[in-house]
């Protein structure tokens, strides 16, 4: 067995089914064991596509995933979409060939050195010096991904290494796994403390991140949510952890959160903080966040306590089983009303009137298609304002099937993790939201649907701008437009049709009920572009490093201008 | 250059030899707003042993934790008590 061979029996024994990836002179040993492996190999078109597929996959299933790339360009190619999977902890195990180990240092032809290069957006890295670690490596590779707080790690394989036969007697595996936490004694007893401030406050809220869905534990979460009665906020990847349509679910918070959770916020006086890391899209202003609260800090990281805000009581370890501690009856039902209230007020409704033949509002396509989709549907989106309209207008089941890159933000990823998606989850109706700019940074993958047959439907909200970069220069540079016109956009039916992918096109409210109808009603992949309204903008926003409870609402841009003025005042 | 305001941490830890692990090191204490301001280290058997000495105007305690996280570094503890600073005001973009 060599090399090659052997990361083929490893990740076939850890039940790797289907990877992602992009062939290459140094990687070529492994795409030749290929041939003869169980695994499914998913040829994108482009390496930076095959890692944010393999997210897509890890994100949509909770499975690892897996992607493959040559060395020098195709490695360099992976790295956004690694760096993707670093930011948001998604388990992630990276393969890609180098060049023979005795032309490492001599800038042969394709040497890059990757391991250097990605040291910042892994979990770890090996560089296998000697195939007979490759059995070691790949066991603890697979482990240190899935285990504790998930992780993309990058191995890089000489070719040499990949052809070079194992020894009979492989050493035996030693495994390294991340613990899941930390030491719960040196602090005391804080499960009973955290009980006790939960107890006494008046006024408690959640405020809950992707670490919920990380943990596999977002049955505990509501059971912990509906046991005590806590209205709830979420950050952007913590969409879908109270589950649809529950009536304490605030919405999402910060930067383009609504305004009913920033004020519940703003007024609690114990926040929960359930796998989230106050990261500044939802703190705006760390100091202004939740100011009048007690802080419960629950993660499995404890690099990420104390980082932004102190906690109180931090609880670090098994998240499930922290929440079934904490569970208990609570008297708040004065502040929960308040917060329902608020709610009704000030949370995200549409009031769109679809028969009416206007142009189309982002918000008010993404309320008509949180109507029409079915309950298991899986969304994935680009970056921009469309997102935010996901995130804000789509009332999502679970987090698992809201695609979104939070913490790098990358444009492109709608598509790819779509595809990820659905490979992971073949009989689920995967939708992919994207915004004209972002559409065009990964279309090429348009081969990659087509080619496996996957029935995604693809939206394209089509503003011909870069929405969200106009906005902020509409709202914070005075109307100085750089650059962010894309009104020479191509024609993006004809696009698909020439992957022989039907597609359709729309501009009237009316018409939105019935597309998103005939496109779910498909049986294979088909594309909806949408044209929607060009300068709408996503409200409410907080500008950046401000507090969040100086939210700016949509209004007239004079009223903006004087809004913050008001506040440099 | 490093102002003598801020507090210095020393560190003793333990730094696997594999490729790229003293990088590692480094590029967390960089990246997480610290300073070397002396480093001592010797290779025994596949680890080096090594004294850190950094500073920083953010909490030790962060550093501390996050160095705990690289797998290649296998002990680390922190010579003087670092202390419990309240989280900086760290700027937005
Ligand atoms: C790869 C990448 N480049 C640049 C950006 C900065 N950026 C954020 S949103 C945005 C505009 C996105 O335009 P579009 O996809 O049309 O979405 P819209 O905001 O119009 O809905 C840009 C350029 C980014 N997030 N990712
Ligand atoms: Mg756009």
């Amino acid at each position: 067995m060599n090399g090659a061979q052997c990361i083929i029996e490893k990740l076939t024994k850890h039940s790797v089914d289907t990877i992602f990836g992009y062939p290459g002179g140094c990687i070529m040993p492994l795409y030749d064991a290929l041939l003869d492996a169980d695994v499914k190999h998913v040829l994108c078109r482009h390496e930076q596509a095959a890692a944010l597929a393999a997210d897509g996959y890890a994100r949509a299933s909770g499975r690892l995933g897996v992607c493959l790339a040559t060395s020098g360009p195709g490695a360099t190619n992976l790295i956004t979409g690694v760096a993707n999977a670093f930011m948001d902890s998604i388990p992630m195990l990276v393969i890609t060939g180098q060049v023979p180990r005795a032309l490492i240092g001599t800038d042969a032809f394709q040497e890059s050195d990757i391991l250097g290069m990605t040291l910042g957006v892994v979990k770890h890295s090996y560089l296998v010096e000697d195939a007979n670690d490759l059995p070691r490596i790949m066991d603890e590779a697979v482990a240190l991904a899935m285990s504790g707080r998930p992780g993309p790690v990058w191995l890089d394989i000489p070719k040499d290494v990949l052809l070079e036969e194992l020894d009979s007697t492989p050493a035996p595996a030693s495994l390294a796994t991340e613990s899941s936490g930390g030491d719960l004694t040196d602090w005391d007893n804080p499960l009973g403390q955290a009980r006790k401030m939960i107890k006494a406050a008046k006024r408690p809220l959640i405020y809950s991140g992707g670490g919920v869905m990380l943990a596999k534990a977002v049955t505990s979460y509501r059971h912990f949510a509906d046991a005590t009665g806590i209205p709830q906020v979420v950050t952007l990847k913590g969409v879908g952890n109270p589950g649809k349509r529950h009536p304490l679910n605030l919405g999402m918070l910060g930067m383009h959160g609504s305004r009913a959770a920033n004020e519940a916020v703003e007024q609690c006086d114990l926040l929960i903080v359930i796998g989230a890391r106050f990261d500044d899209r939802a703190t705006g202003k760390p100091s202004a966040f939740a100011p009048n609260a007690r802080i419960i800090h629950i993660d499995c990281d404890h690099s990420e306590i104390g980082k932004i805000k102190r906690a109180d009581c931090v609880l670090l370890g098994d998240m499930r089983e922290i929440l079934r501690g904490l569970r208990q009856p609570l008297e708040i039902a004065e502040w929960r009303e308040q917060c329902m209230a608020s709610k009704s007020r000030n949370g995200f409704a549409s009031t769109s009137n679809e028969d009416d033949p206007a142009p189309i509002q982002g918000p008010d396509f993404i309320a008509t298609m949180d109507k029409v989709t079915p309950p298991e549907a899986i969304i994935s989106c680009d970056v921009g304002q469309h997102q935010m309209w996901v995130a804000q207008y789509f009332d999502f089941n679970h987090p698992r099937q809201h695609l979104s890159s939070g913490g790098l933000g990358t444009m492109g990823y709608g598509l790819p993790a779509a595809m990820g998606a659905q490979f992971a989850k073949p009989g689920a109706p995967v939708i992919n939201v994207s915004g004209d700019g972002s559409f065009m940074m990964n279309m090429q993958e348009l081969a990659t649907i087509q080619r496996y047959g996957l029935p995604i439907k693809l939206i394209i909200l089509d503003n011909q701008r870069l929405g969200m970069v106009r906005q902020q220069q509409e709202l914070f540079y005075a109307g100085r437009y750089s650059e962010v016109d894309l009104s020479d956009n191509p024609d993006f039916s004809a696009i698909a049709k020439a992957f022989g992918i039907p597609a359709m096109t729309i501009s009237k409210r009316c018409q939105m009920r019935r597309s998103i109808e005939t496109l779910l009603a498909y049986p294979g992949p088909m594309l909806l572009h949408v044209h929607i309204e060009e300068e709408t903008n996503v409200w409410p926003i907080v500008k950046p490093g401000e507090a969040n409870a100086n939210m700016l609402e949509n209004a007239p841009a004079t009223t903006i201008a004087n809004q913050q003025k008001g506040r440099a005042a | 250059m490093t102002s003598p305001r801020h507090p210095q941490t020393i560190f003793e830890c333990q730094i696997s030899s594999q490729p790229g692990a003293l990088e590692r090191v480094m590029r967390v204490v960089r990246v997480r707003g610290f300073q070397v301001e002396d480093l001592r280290l010797q290779r025994l058997a596949d680890v080096y042993e090594a004294q850190l000495i950094v500073s920083g105007s953010r909490p030790p305690e962060t550093l501390l934790r996050q160095l705990q996280k690289l797998l290649d570094v296998k002990t680390l503890k922190a010579l003087n008590q670092p202390t419990q600073a309240a989280p900086p005001e760290l700027a937005c973009a």
